[in-house]
């Protein structure tokens, strides 16, 4: 079945029967929930931060996983942002020695305009600033893990140590004292750019402008509008990969 | 092009074990209680034994589904977050104001139903058993009209909670197997083989039958009809159901054949053994043979949907690795909850003596 037809019929089933119990919000998709109402949640109100992540400058060198690890105090083996790698060869029918090629892709939190993470939220721990990042309220937070199962990235997960979820945050902390991200700080090959999509003169405005038929969100189909845009990805990454499976630790263990 | 991934860091599941718990406790609370009604609205036919193995077993999984779910939370001290934070579009919010209500609803009804039982405990020669009927809060007889008035209105809380945890999960988008029609309708459908398994167990429980005690021809054909018609409707919603992702078709995967195969199996067993072996003399190791089969059949629906699903990468290639826990967040975690489940049922059960049956049975009838 179809993403489309499977969309109507679970519409059908489950949304429209809802109306009259629990209101409007929960049954139609074209309400944002961002759960930012109290004033200690707005952030930088008038900005709309986003990333660019230019995928030609990327050598996987994990600096950004380690400069974010050491900055938020992630637990070891759970990461905040990452840089997954793959090998990839092209079968173009040829006999001769393949040229085999690496492939990286920093993953991070997409601080989505349509956050599925924040809706599914049961306590409203989770919440999208005005300046667009989806942030963690991990006080509140009762680690139901509903937010983790709805992020379509798997860009949530819950904190061993904090026993909360726990996500990127675009260093909104480093953000507000005019400093920029660990991830983009440590970034050898300057390939993470951070800036706010507000302001026309941003040097992430011109990234977007310069490449705008080689930018790509990863999963498009799923209408969360992500925030962070890559340059230079293949349209195989975005979605679901099709390919060999990493080798994990046979006992699924910590790492 | 073929890619390999070298270096993809897996994704831990973020549901734990005890969510399948409180998924086979409620839904098997919420069948029992559609079914008792059904029983008192045929009392004529079927036996007070039966509907008081029902009603406990709606009254017990509604009390240790519960706090199932709150072990779940990692953050169980924080439970009543959901009610000072009040989410109205959010399931897991609605289901928070839902839950304490059904449970409620859930010891009424067991406690109306079973109060008959309790004033007969009176006179009994042991002083616990004299102090248990006090419970009962007075002689006054409960009325038909009253017993079949709560009973009604817990089955309606009853659909609340099959819809809200139906909509719960069906509403996370990000995992296609989950957002489908076919997923809230076979956990619905296979609640009903719980509430069968459960209820065959505390009936089983009752203290020394006679011959008299057995159970009637309509109570077998109620727990044959209910058994047979939820398997066959699950069998059809399995393939339904596991032709929906569309990242890696699950037929093809040789994991996921054995998990579909043992799901339609086990469903399937359970049909077949109560079609066969299931009769009103029929010996209580043949019921408990059928009750065990109808609780595993339940609960594997319930982990190979709700657990081995989480180990389908929403990105990645996959599967991502799960070896079950022996801790808390694991086998001590199921285990523990199947013995609060049975130390309530076996106390329980005590209520519900032999030679008392026909007159709790007579009682209700006349008023």
């Amino acid at each position: 079945m179809d993403s489309n037809k499977r969309r109507f019929l679970s519409a059908i089933t489950a949304g429209a029967a809802l109306i009259p119990i629990v209101g409007v919000n929960t049954a139609t998709a074209g309400t944002i929930i961002r759960n930012n109402d109290e004033p200690d949640r707005k952030g930088q109100v008038g900005k709309r931060y986003a990333m660019v992540v230019d995928l030609r400058k990327c050598v996987g060198c994990q600096a950004c996983t380690v400069g974010c690890s050491i900055e938020n105090q992630a637990p070891i083996g759970q990461f905040r942002t990452t840089v997954k790698q793959y090998e990839v060869t092209l079968n173009d029918g040829s006999q001769g020695v393949k040229e085999v090629k690496s492939f990286m892709l920093p993953r991070l939190c997409n601080h989505c305009e349509n956050p599925p993470c924040v809706a599914v939220c049961p306590v409203q721990a989770t919440f999208q600033r005005e300046d667009g990042i989806v942030m963690v309220d991990n006080s509140r937070c009762v680690a139901c893990a509903y937010c983790v199962q709805a992020c379509p990235y798997d860009a949530r997960f819950i904190n061993e140590e904090t026993l909360t979820a726990d996500k990127c945050t675009f260093c909104a902390h480093r953000l507000e004292k005019g400093l920029l991200p660990a991830c983009v700080e440590t970034c050898v090959g300057g390939a993470r750019v951070i800036g706010d999509l507000n302001d026309p003169s941003s040097e992430i405005n011109r990234l977007l402008k310069e490449n705008h038929q080689d930018i790509k969100v990863l999963k498009p189909e799923e209408n969360t509008k992500p925030h962070v845009f890559y340059i230079g990805m293949d349209e195989r990454f975005t979605s679901h990969i099709e390919g060999k499976p990493a080798i994990y630790d046979p006992k699924g263990g910590e790492a | 092009m073929n890619i390999t991934e070298v270096l993809v860091p897996a994704q831990q599941m973020a549901w734990l074990p005890w969510a399948t718990q409180y998924f086979f406790f409620i839904g098997s609370a919420y069948a029992a209680a559609m079914l008792f009604l059904l029983t008192l609205f045929f009392k004529k036919h079927t036996s007070h034994r039966l509907r008081a193995a029902l009603v406990l077993t709606l009254a017990i999984c509604a009390i240790v589904g519960p706090l199932a779910l709150t072990g779940d939370l990692h953050q169980p001290g924080r439970a009543w977050h959901f009610y000072a934070y009040i989410t109205p579009w959010s399931w897991m919010s609605m289901g928070s104001f839902f839950l304490p209500v059904f449970s409620g609803l859930s010891v009424v009804t067991a406690w109306l139903y079973l109060r008959d039982d309790l004033m007969s405990f009176k006179d009994s020669d042991s002083k616990v058993f004299r102090t248990v009927s006090k419970l009962s809060l007075g002689q006054w007889k409960t009325s038909a009209k009253m017993m079949l008035s709560v009973a009604a209105i817990t089955v309606i809380s009853s659909v609340s909670i099959a819809f809200y945890t139906g909509a719960e999960i069906a509403a996370v988008h990000a995992r296609p197997l989950w957002d489908q029609p076919a997923s809230p309708l076979l956990w619905f459908t296979t609640a009903f083989l719980g509430a069968v398994g459960l209820s065959l167990i505390i009936w089983l429980l009752f203290p020394q039958k006679e011959a008299s005690d057995r159970l009637s021809k309509t109570d077998v054909r109620l727990i044959k009809q209910t058994t047979i018609l939820s398997s066959i409707l699950a069998l059809i919603l399995i393939p339904i159901w596991a032709s929906n992702n569309p990242s890696f078709s699950l037929f093809d995967d040789s994991q996921w054949a054995s998990n579909l195969t043992l799901l339609a199996v086990s469903i399937l067993s359970c049909a077949v053994l109560v079609q066969l072996t299931l009769r009103h003399n029929s010996s209580n190791f043949v019921l408990l043979c059928n009750a065990l089969m109808l609780l595993a059949a339940c609960w594997i629906t319930r982990w190979i949907t709700m657990m081995e699903v989480q180990t389908i990468p929403k990105f990645d290639v996959g599967p991502y690795p799960y070896s079950l826990p022996m801790d808390s967040s694991g086998l001590l975690g199921i285990v523990g909850m199947l013995g609060l489940w049975m130390a309530l049922a076996m106390l329980a059960s005590e209520l519900v003596q032999p030679k008392r049956s026909q007159s709790a049975d007579t009682a209700l009838t006349n008023h």
